[in-house]
């Protein structure tokens, strides 16, 4: 057959690879959103959005057949990503995660309204600013992403069980931050 | 429960996660920052220029070669569509801004860094697919057909060859004269399936891969050469490059563009011509101005 032939065959993306890349992208792009738009000034975040998608195109062949062992890897490169997008204004290896002043109460309506009244006098956003940025970031991992501790621990890159205890110290800080807010800041 | 509660340390780790989640600075709504992603990045063979496999096929009816249209930064993808409409030029950035249009030898150690780094950026395997079934081309074992320097930047052309493939990975690599590590500033892949290489006339050549990409554009061109030929040179619009030729392959670069059209398509789906002329030596000192690409 000549290869200069109507019928020769050309040099396809591998189907596989970017069935799973989609696969991926479709389930997880929004968390991606949210998750980079926590840790990165808002003008970056569809520039870091963009790299973390490009790395997972460039390392689709590493991209773990588990669906939660795939989320922990997209989100361990997203947080990379952010932390280069950071890294101009920061050395820690750490990567702090912002929190509103103020509650949104639009963000999670209904059933976390009662506490509204609560969180604002406790001024929960000095508190968490007081916190170190590991500390936020084992926090941000449950808190606002959402993982399990095993895929909070991979993207971190430690253990789960070393990643629980970081949990619960960061857990036990936040509250001492609490307690330690001055008093006229708690008075309703 | 009370600010009393909260300060003795009562609270526990489900009202603190709710509090906390109020505080949540994220988008609920993605749906607009979504949208614009979407067009960058859902399906990475079209998003993407720089990738594990084949992205955008930057084609040659009639070729034997796909050129693939790879390389630079996620951001360059974004005007790749307008940049496929500019005719070749000088390229705007600096990258290529010590690009010369005849090319100088490689030095060894210049050669094992530039193709490390080129089989690192291509990475594979690909497979390549039709009626007879798939091929498949390893960059990390594919051979070495030709190196060369065009100042700053080495260029490095992998080919694999066989009964039923014929495939090229090109790359080109900023690096400076000694370094130990080089960027690879744009990277592409080309080939086909069911029968071995052409082989071209002895006082002529075949056009093989050609491809572009890039927000600050390059283009890489590759082919085989006759026995008889002595040199070659390329002309791309107002840039003409004297392409390096090794053992029957020819291969060069530009920087700027080939295809005159805003997006060529794939090889064998149609698509524009290159806007390429060539010049041929032979090697008895006879020049051929114009010189047509030959076709088995």
């Amino acid at each position: 057959m000549s290869v200069f032939g109507e019928e020769q065959g050309t040099i396809d993306a591998v189907t596989t690879a970017r069935d799973r890349y989609h696969q991926l992208y479709v389930s997880s792009v929004d968390d991606v959103i949210r998750f980079i738009s926590r840790r990165v000034p808002d003008t970056v975040v569809e520039d870091v959005v963009a790299e973390a998608f490009l790395t997972v195109w460039r390392r689709v062949e590493d991209l773990p057949a588990d669906p939660s062992q795939a989320r922990a890897w997209l989100f361990g490169i997203a947080r990379h990503c952010a932390r280069n997008a950071v890294r101009g204004t920061s050395r820690q290896q750490a990567l702090a995660v912002r929190i509103a002043d103020q509650p949104r109460t639009s963000v999670h309506a209904g059933a976390e309204a009662s506490f509204d009244s609560i969180n604002t006098r406790l001024d929960l956003a000095t508190a968490w600013r007081r916190l170190a940025p590991d500390d936020q970031e084992s926090l941000a991992l449950t808190v606002f992403d959402e993982l399990t501790s095993p895929e909070a621990a991979q993207v971190l890159g430690i253990t789960a069980p070393a990643y629980r205890v970081r949990l619960m110290r960061a857990r036990r800080a936040l509250r001492r931050h609490l307690e330690s807010t001055p008093a006229k800041e708690h008075t309703p | 429960m009370t600010d009393h509660d909260i300060h003795d340390n009562t609270v526990d780790d489900d009202t603190l996660t709710r509090l906390l989640r109020t505080h949540d600075v994220a988008p609920a709504d993605t749906t607009a920052l979504r949208e614009q992603l979407d067009a960058r990045l859902a399906d990475p063979t079209t998003s993407f220029t720089s990738p594990p496999t084949p992205i955008t096929a930057a084609a040659l009816p009639r070729r034997r070669l796909t050129p693939v249209r790879v390389g630079g930064m996620v951001a360059a993808a974004a005007v790749a569509a307008l940049a496929w409409t500019m005719l070749p030029g000088p390229s705007d950035g600096s990258a290529y801004a010590s690009w010369t249009a005849t090319a100088q030898a490689v030095a060894d150690r210049d050669r094992n860094t530039a193709v490390r780094e080129c089989r690192d950026a291509l990475r594979g395997p690909f497979w390549a697919r039709n009626e007879g079934g798939p091929e498949q081309f390893d960059p990390q074992a594919a051979t070495v057909a030709l190196t060369e320097r065009r100042g700053d930047l080495v260029s490095v052309l992998l080919r694999d060859e066989g009964a039923r493939k014929d495939f090229s990975g090109f790359c080109v690599v900023t690096l400076k004269q000694g370094a130990t590590s080089g960027t690879v500033e744009a990277q592409a892949l080309g080939g086909a399936v069911g029968g071995p290489p052409g082989i071209a006339p002895a006082t002529g050549f075949l056009e093989g891969s050609m491809s572009q990409s890039g927000q600050d554009p390059i283009s890489m061109i590759d082919g085989a050469v006759g026995q008889d030929v002595a040199a070659l040179t390329i002309h791309a619009g107002e840039l003409s490059v004297q392409a390096t030729i090794e053992d029957g392959r020819y291969a060069a670069w530009i920087p700027g563009r080939i295809f005159p059209d805003e997006d060529p398509g794939r090889s064998g789906q149609g698509g524009p011509e290159p806007v390429l002329t060539y010049d041929l030596t032979l090697t008895d000192g006879t020049t051929i101005t114009n010189a047509p690409p030959a076709h088995p």
